[in-house]
């Protein structure tokens, strides 16, 4: 069915609020949706002013044309996809009766002039980028930890996606000719950006990034393996391992610590009542990693990796302001994984800006491959 | 851990879970689970809506959106 359409999928967070002409297309068709039942006309002229900031969401399956014209919209799974399909076949029908559009050439679009830097990604990650998938889970807890939600869904889990420039990576490797052996800290603005921005508990949805009053340990080191005991010895790759400590809490100012009864039975060991808790509210990990991984540093160049698997265990309470933990905010384990990614298209969680710029290399690395 | 007074709570769950040589494919394994192999993934999605929007001016095709909050193929 997929294949009659131009496929997109957009995190609305972000491109609802775009001050841009691509924020005003796709508000102009959601205004349409079921939503907020905007005729055409109605929402050509709200989307340029939509007011930024609003709450009203845009999520959803939306249809429409080159023009803006909404041919159909869909909200929710609980029918299993049912109402999706119908929805795009509708849609598909639909749009054949159309009259040509007006718009049906591409000399006849203009071209994008420029996104909202805040709103949107300015690169995607060319050859030279790391990008990792990370995927989110919770470890499994005995019985009596376990909550209604682990119950219902004890397989959840959620992803990201880690994007490291070349300056990144570079910061990330060791010299290649370091004796084996010998750890090398790799600097604490790279394990605090990590940490901020990718070991956030998302098990349950959406996660939130951590402020940097929440990190107190951040400390990552690499250390080249033993050549004798590596199985890239003869191929001209360096093989290196990664140890990381991480320790984040949010509390806000004033509020009493929350307490969870472990010893107790379910009820008090998920019963610590942060649900009308408001932005931010009150959460925590620790954990530690294990890297492994293999590197090219070619003479001249930026090193490429060619394996990167990382595993990041540990204990998360609490929750933040977005609802997923709610029911299940006592502590638990948690862990993350961290392999290469084949997809190198979907961003990193977050806001582009504060993410791009937690580097300080970040402005010459911003403009390695425009979008 | 430097400053950092975990609650009582947490302090009863030491020592907390950590990963050893040994146990690191079998670790990885879990933590990476299925992800990464469901079905969305194997769709051809344009990068952004205006690359879409222009496939679709050169195609005569709609355009199918599939919006969140946090992008669908990420942290969502």
């Amino acid at each position: 069915m997929l294949q009659h359409f131009a496929c997109v999928v957009v995190n609305c967070s972000l491109l609802q609020q775009a001050d841009d002409a691509e924020g005003e297309f796709f508000r102009t068709i959601t205004l349409q949706s079921g939503r907020y039942n905007m005729s055409f006309e109605e929402a050509v002229t709200a989307a340029p002013d939509w007011t930024h900031g609003q709450t009203h969401t845009h999520q959803g399956h939306f249809v429409g044309t080159a023009d803006g014209l909404s041919l159909g919209s869909s909200f929710g799974h609980a029918d299993g996809g049912d109402s999706t399909s119908a929805m795009l076949e509708q849609a598909l029908a639909q749009c054949r009766e159309l009259p040509a559009s007006p718009a049906a050439s591409v000399s006849a679009l203009a071209p994008l002039d420029g996104r909202d830097p805040l709103k949107s990604w300015p690169v995607l990650p060319d050859d030279d980028w790391l990008v990792l998938q990370l995927t989110c889970r919770d470890l499994s807890r005995p019985r009596r930890l376990r909550s209604l939600k682990q119950d219902d869904t004890p397989d959840a889990f959620n992803n990201d996606f880690v994007w490291l420039s070349p300056s990144e990576v570079a910061a990330l490797v060791p010299d290649p000719t370091a004796p084996a052996g010998t750890d090398t800290i790799v600097p604490q603005w790279l394990a605090k950006k990590l940490a901020r921005f990718h070991l956030i508990d998302c098990v349950r949805g959406e996660g939130v990034t951590w402020p940097e009053s929440a990190v107190h340990t951040a400390e990552l080191t690499v250390c080249i393996d033993d050549p004798s005991e590596s199985p890239t010895a003869d191929s001209g790759e360096t093989s290196v391992t990664f140890r990381g400590e991480f320790a984040l809490c949010e509390q806000p100012d004033g509020m009493a610590a929350a307490e969870w009864q472990l010893d107790s039975n379910e009820t008090f060991a998920t019963s610590a009542d942060t649900s009308k808790r408001s932005r931010p509210a009150w959460r925590g990990l620790v954990c530690s990693m294990l890297g492994q991984a293999t590197f090219a540093q070619p003479q001249h160049g930026n090193a490429k990796f060619s394996t990167f698997d990382a595993v990041i265990t540990g204990v998360r309470w609490g929750r933040q302001h977005l609802e997923g933990r709610v029911g299940d905010e006592a502590p638990a384990g948690i862990c993350f994984g961290l392999t290469l990614s084949q997809d190198r298209t979907t961003p990193p969680r977050g806001a582009p800006a504060a993410y791009l710029e937690a580097s300080p290399a970040s402005a010459s690395t911003a403009q390695t491959a425009k979008l | 851990m430097q400053g950092l007074a975990l609650p009582p709570a947490v302090e009863a769950l030491q020592p907390f879970p950590t990963v050893t040589r040994e146990r690191f494919q079998a670790a990885l394994t879990n933590a990476l689970g299925e992800s990464g192999s469901e079905w969305f993934r194997a769709v051809d999605w344009h990068p952004n809506l205006w690359a879409a929007r222009e496939a679709a001016v050169a195609t005569g095709k709609p355009i199918f959106i599939w919006s969140m909050n946090g992008h669908p193929l990420g942290s969502t």
